[in-house]
């Protein structure tokens, strides 16, 4: 079943081709049979016990048990328990057998009502796989077999297992990578969508990968996918790969995100687990929810016949009727099983996993502007608006498997991965003026209050049928096609606004219901891939060449549409005269309004687009594998078509433009074995970054000071990338990694400053020449005893240079890279990048007593979060630490409990510019998990 | 169109029969005669159609003559659009122009250009979106019943400008928009003279709204019974240099900023957040605020005196300078006290402000009678009177 997947994970089928025929025998380690005899009246007995990882003394599920002289067989269970009965007293040899491990046979002789218990450790094979075969593989949901795969990998990567994610205090995707090294997440404000940024770059230059294919994007404007909304249960490893390969897909400068579903079973086994929590900040304050039945799916012009004139009862008011709440507690609930039929020719796996969680923040947000540009670069607040969201999110992932063997050399699988995910939310917001209209001294001014109400289903859907086929002795076919669709559905975004003012005296005047905006925004990706593969391999005793040549091509399609209502204070009264203005707020049921653009915005929304991509690649790469050292390389070959069309009402605006590149990217790589338990790795790579496909788009969304333009001839970065790292594995769990990294990044993206018009500030996505990235990696895993440590540090450091807003008079630095007289150049870091990531986790693992705890730290350096258009007035987001802790004990055969707490140090997030400004705070607060968890 | 044409044809035919006849006189001790006729000169780019669907349109709106828009019209960079004297453009379908290069409307006192929809009603079409525009010219033209919501729901101003040109608009009428009448973000060079501007904005939109380093000057204008200020000077927080710095004077502010709600009043003059300014010989009278100088203008750069305040409200008198702003009576302003006292004498006026009329009565007349106290009370600087009718004929001309 992994086999099938071989194909399509490189590093995994570089990994098999490292290992085939680099044999080395077998060790025999421990065999602990425990005898207990029992008292006898009948004349069968029975056998049962545990097979275990010698080393980690973990079970081993799936791992096989057999009698050949009865023609039995049986896989452990999900502990590695197993148990015989019915065995005819008498002598025998039990056949204990685990892929990646070695045999071992074990002779016994069983009385009458005899109930045997045996214990078999089995030793995990130093370079396994010492015959071609394309089926074998470790066990991916174990940490020591993630140990194994970054090992033999021809890439740079970090894996992490099942066995981990599961033990860790993390429930979904973004949080258990967050702790893998080297990644930082990126949280969207309100830290609803969270990315991976890898090695400080931002996740525009990641991609996100499901079994080794791309996957399509629910986001409206991004081709990234949000981590957040993937329930880690369904995955079996996450991999990040950080030097790619050939056969890679060539879009990821800072790093692939290969979120590995569970997959081919090699035994039957069935998991449930069930869990309930609690945010803290429910029981210090009360959930806000709204009424959502109500809610219309489609908009009034969407739902009408053409022409039809939207009337203010088209409308629906409840959910925009808010009401206090205890908050309901969040739960989850999954299971997972697997079979094999057909003399195991056929294997199924069906898993799903639900959340179901509520969870808040309560924030500000400062905008700031210069004291005085004529006199210093001096930043301060001149508005503030505070913010508290209550959002309920339902994530549910299912994962469907069929595979099916033919015979040893030929397989097929269909796998479909379904992601749901659905989210409601109020955002309650006070905006205060600091500076400005209707102020006179601190506590007056004018105060806008909104409120938010909105839903939201994302779905994404990977459907993959794939087939390997060992044609020949040397030559291996394998080929994938996928469907990948992912989508949006935001209807009815509605929010209320109201002001009041607070006086010179202090008084406060009545509030008034300033305006409704109601939003319905959907977008539907589609990807159609098509992949091959051909490998050759001879051997040359006692070397090995390999040469692979394969291709890709997908095609994309992306629909985008948004319509947007403007509801204003009736512009007559009942009478048809015209009104007095703004009318007091009372309430939703009472509040009157005129629908001021009746057409919606649909026709020229700017967010109302079509996008399309097509990427063809193909490559060739080639391997020497020595006894020392593995050398490989290749060139892979990208021919990227992009184009957009969008409706503009301006005459002279692009509304479609087809963009065409083709890259050339070269890679190569050496691995070299310093010893059995060392690697040396070098590499380099060539990769790129394609921009956003809202990006391109020709948009113009004016904002009160802002603007925000699209670019359509925004070009695609290029980098160079240079990796070294040391590696060693001193214990088959254990690690060290020690590494560098330096990219050379052409044409990187991000949004930036475009120009000053009057007092618009336009916001481009732009490239900006050339930027450099550099750092080291640790990465460390080791165990005393029944104690362990684990952790990563990662150092980075970017320079990029933009324009900046300054005041060249005002400034007297004659060193500076002047512009004009209001700009200058400034060198930084790219955006999104954090100096310093720490992660420490301390474990305690007690297998004679199901017992496992981890104490998990994370820290998290100086980060830019985001660029500001004043010179040296970017903002940073504070170092921060954050705590969590997990454990689990094992009260039952079958039966685990667990605990998940999060955010033990209710950590905030703080962002500044100019050194102490304060420009944002997010408060979190702590979230706690109970559980139980069933496995067979 | 085709009416307008062919009275122009007809003028033209009428004065060829003049000239011939007077030729023939002269000539008339010939035998010989030579008749010629001529097509009528009309422009080089004369716009000859008199339903115009959108598009890109360049060239010149004949004078008198009757045009009908029902679809978006552009002026592309490069082309200018001439609105001669006399025209009548009915704009329908919410259409609007988007002004990338030049207009200029050439109405004159006798023969204004009308901008108008058929609704009378506010937000019936998009008015002029110049964001791009090189240059704007408004001379004697009526602007009516704009505000028309843009293709994402946005509202517009009647004539909204983003770019850094020479802005004139002079001697024009702005009725019954639905947002700002004039709205200036950026550093445009404005000359805004002798214009009057009534019931323009529904819950919000300053008549005159200048965003950013803008400066000229704001002159002899009668704004009555807008939703927010009548003239609001501002500079963008956000890109404080160059400043708006403008100089406001001579122009009659009345029942301005009611519609807005008390917790945004608006003002008869706002002076706000960065700007600078001069604020003269204003005559402000029923506002919900009267001159505002925030804590936030640039106070050392503003100077003001001469203005007059009259309320017949009592409790918007507390608001001639708001309290807590940096605004404070001068010796030189008129300062009434109570109703009556220091009444401006309009020649047609009622009181108190009613915020629901969008159309000002017919008997409203901004004039002031003989023995006015704005009279001779102005700052000589700018002009001896104050207000928007002066006594030396330099003022409004409505």
């Amino acid at each position: 079943m992994p086999g099938f997947y071989v194909r399509l994970q490189p590093q995994f089928c570089a990994k098999i081709f490292i290992t085939v025929s680099y044999t080395i025998k077998a060790i025999l380690l421990i065999l602990l049979p425990v005898i207990l005899i029992e008292s006898a009246y009948s004349q069968t007995g029975k056998i049962s016990g545990r097979i275990l990882n010698a080393y980690s003394k973990e079970g081993l599920p799936g791992a096989s048990v057999s009698i050949v002289k009865l023609s039995i067989q049986k896989a452990a269970d999900s502990k590695g328990d197993f148990e015989i009965p019915g065995i005819p007293a008498g002598e025998y040899d039990i056949t204990f057998e685990n892929v990646g491990y070695d045999t071992i046979v074990q002779h016994i002789s069983l009385k009458a009502n005899q109930n045997l218990k045996l214990y078999a450790a089995l030793d995990q094979k130093i370079n396994t796989l010492d015959s071609v075969t394309i089926f074998s593989r470790f066990n991916k949901e174990e940490e020591a077999g993630a140990r194994q795969r970054e090992k033999n990998a021809a890439n740079v990567t970090n894996v992490i297992s099942a066995q981990a994610m599961v033990r860790s205090p993390d429930i979904n995707a973004a949080n258990v990578l967050q702790r893998m090294s080297g990644v930082t997440i990126q949280r969207s404000s309100g830290g609803d969508e969270a990315y991976s940024v890898i090695r400080g770059m931002e996740p525009r230059y990641n991609n996100t990968l499901v079994n080794g294919i791309k996957i399509a994007s629910p986001d409206e404007k991004a081709r990234f996918v949000q981590l957040d909304i993937i329930p880690s249960d369904i995955l079996s490893s996450i991999e990040i790969s950080k030097s790619l390969l050939p056969d890679m897909e060539a879009d990821a400068i800072g790093g692939t995100v290969n979120m590995v579903v569970k997959d081919a079973p090699d035994n039957a086994s069935f998991k449930a687990t069930a869990s309930v929590g609690y945010s803290q900040l429910f029981w210090d304050e009360k959930y806000i929810g709204f009424d959502k039945s109500q809610i219309q799916p489609l908009s009034p012009i969407q739902r009408n016949p053409r022409g039809y004139v939207t009337q203010p009862g088209d409308f629906s008011r409840s959910n925009l009727d808010f009401q206090y709440q205890q908050a309901p507690p969040t739960g989850t609930l999954g299971f997972t099983y697997t079979h094999r039929f057909f003399k195991n020719k056929l294997g199924i796996i069906i898993a799903d996993n639900a959340q179901n969680q509520y969870y808040g923040n309560i924030s500000s947000l400062y905008s700031v502007s210069p004291v005085n540009e004529a006199v210093s670069n001096d930043l301060h607040a001149i508005d503030v608006s505070n913010y508290n969201g209550y959002t309920q999110q339902f994530n549910n992932g299912l994962v469907a498997h069929v595979d099916y063997v033919f015979n040893k050399n030929n397989r097929i699988s269909i796998n479909n991965v379904y992601i749901y995910s659905y989210l409601a939310q109020t955002r309650f917001s006070q905006d205060t003026t600091l500076e400005g209209t209707g102020r006179t001294g601190p506590g007056t001014g004018q105060v806008f209050a909104n409120y938010r109400s909105l839903t939201q289903h994302e779905h994404i859907e990977n459907l993959k049928i794939s087939g390997q086929h060992l044609l020949s002795e040397n030559l291996i076919l394998d080929w994938a096609g996928v469907l990948s669709e992912a989508g949006k559905r935001a209807p009815d975004r509605a929010e209320i606004t109201t002001d009041f003012l607070i006086n010179s005296n202090l008084t406060r005047t009545g509030t008034y219901f300033d305006g409704i905006s109601r939003i319905w925004q959907k977008n539907d990706d589609k990807d159609y891939t098509g992949i091959i593969n051909l490998t050759w391999r001879t051997k040359l005793k006692p070397n090995e060449l390999e040469i692979k040549a394969g291709g890709l091509y997908r095609s994309k399609s992306r629909f985008n549409s948004q319509d947007m209502y403007q509801l204003n204070p009736p512009t007559t009264n009942g009478n048809g005269g015209s009104t007095g203005g703004k009318p007091a707020w009372t309430n939703i049921y009472d509040a009157q309004w005129s629908v001021f653009n009746a057409q919606g915005s649909n026709a020229y929304d700017p967010n109302s687009y079509t996008a399309g991509e097509k990427v063809a690649a193909g490559y060739v790469m080639a391997k020497f594998h020595q006894k020392n050292f593995d050398l490989g390389g290749g060139a892979r070959v990208e021919n990227t078509q992009q184009n957009f069309n969008i409706n503009t009402q301006s005459l002279t605006a692009l509304t479609s433009a087809n963009i065409v590149y083709t890259d050339v990217l070269p890679s190569i790589y050496l691995k070299y074995r310093l010893s059995l338990k060392e690697n040396l790795r070098l590499s380099y790579f060539k990769s790129i970054s394609r921009p956003n496909y809202y990006e391109l788009v020709p948009y113009t969304i004016r904002g009160v000071d802002f603007n925000e333009v699209g670019n359509p001839y925004l070009k695609h970065a290029v980098a160079d990338n240079y990796d070294i790292r040391y590696e060693l594995y001193p214990k088959e769990d254990e690690q060290i990694f020690a590494g560098v990294f330096y990219k050379r990044i052409q044409n990187p993206i991000e949004l930036a400053l475009q120009g000053v018009s009057g007092g618009q500030i336009e916001y481009t996505p732009s490239n900006f020449g050339t930027a450099h990235t550099y750092g080291a990696e640790l990465a460390f895993t080791k165990y005393w005893g029944n104690f362990g440590i684990t952790g990563n540090y990662t150092y980075t450091h970017s320079a990029i240079t933009s324009p900046k807003i300054l005041y060249y008079k005002a400034n007297h630095d004659p060193n500076l890279p002047q512009i004009d007289s209001l700009h200058v150049n400034e060198t930084r870091p790219l955006q999104g990048q954090a100096d310093h990531i720490l992660n420490v986790s301390l474990l305690y693992k007690n297998v004679r007593h199901g017992f496992f705890a981890q104490l998990a730290y994370g820290y998290q350096g100086k980060t830019l979060a985001e660029v500001a258009v004043y010179y040296q007035s970017d903002y940073y987001q504070t170092p921060m630490s954050t705590l969590a802790f997990s454990l689990e004990k094992d009260i039952h055969k079958h039966f685990t409990i667990f605990g998940k707490f999060n955010n033990l140090l209710n950590t905030p997030t703080t962002l500044k510019s100019q050194g102490t400004l304060v420009v944002a705070t997010n408060i979190y607060r702590a979230s706690y998990n109970l559980g139980i968890r069933y496995s067979h | 169109m085709k009416k307008t044409l062919s009275l122009t044809l007809r003028q033209f035919t009428k004065m060829t029969a003049a000239a011939a006849t007077a030729a023939l006189i002269f000539t008339s001790c010939t035998k010989s005669s030579v008749t010629t006729n001529t097509k009528p000169q009309l422009p080089a780019e004369a716009i000859t159609g008199t339903t115009l669907k959108g598009g890109a349109v360049k060239g010149v709106m004949l004078a008198d003559s009757t045009y009908t828009v029902s679809g978006d019209i552009t002026v592309l960079p490069s082309d200018s659009l001439v609105v001669q004297a006399g025209a009548t453009i009915n704009v329908v379908n919410n259409s609007a122009f988007y002004i990338q290069g030049t207009i200029l409307s050439q109405g004159t006192k006798d023969k204004p250009v009308v901008f108008t929809a058929p609704v009378q009603q506010p937000g019936q079409w998009g008015g002029f979106q110049c964001d791009s525009a090189k240059a704007v010219t408004f001379l004697w033209t009526k602007i009516n019943w704009t505000g028309g919501p843009d293709s994402s729901g946005g509202t517009r101003q009647t004539i909204g400008i983003s770019s850094n040109i020479i802005v004139d608009i002079e001697d024009c009428w702005f009725i019954g928009g639905q947002d700002n009448a004039i709205g200036v973000y950026a550093a445009a060079q404005v000359t805004i003279l002798r214009n009057t501007f009534m019931g323009n904005g529904t819950t919000d939109g300053d008549a005159i709204d200048f965003h950013t380093g803008v400066t000229g000057t704001v002159a002899y204008n009668v704004l009555w019974g807008g939703a927010g200020s009548a003239i609001k000077d501002y500079t963008s927080t956000t890109v404080t240099i160059p400043q708006t710095n403008v100089v406001v004077y001579n122009n009659t502010c009345v029942d301005n900023g009611f519609r807005r709600g008390a917790a945004e009043p608006g003002r008869g003059i706002l002076c706000d957040a960065g700007s600078a300014g001069k604020f003269f010989n204003n005559l402000l009278v029923n506002n919900y605020y009267g001159l505002d100088i925030t804590p936030s203008a640039d106070i050392a750069n503003v100077s003001y005196g001469n203005n007059f305040f009259y309320a017949t409200v009592d409790s918007l008198r507390g608001f001639f300078y708001p309290p807590g702003s940096l605004g404070k009576p001068q010796s030189s302003d008129l300062i009434s006290t109570a109703t009556g006292n220091l009444d401006p004498m309009f020649v047609g006026y009622t009181t108190p402000p009613d915020p629901s009329l969008r159309i000002v009565p017919s008997n409203f007349d901004f004039h002031v009678k003989a023995g006015s106290p704005t009279i001779g009370k102005g700052n000589p600087t700018y002009n001896n009177d104050i207000g928007a009718y002066t006594t030396d004929g330099k003022g409004n001309q409505h």
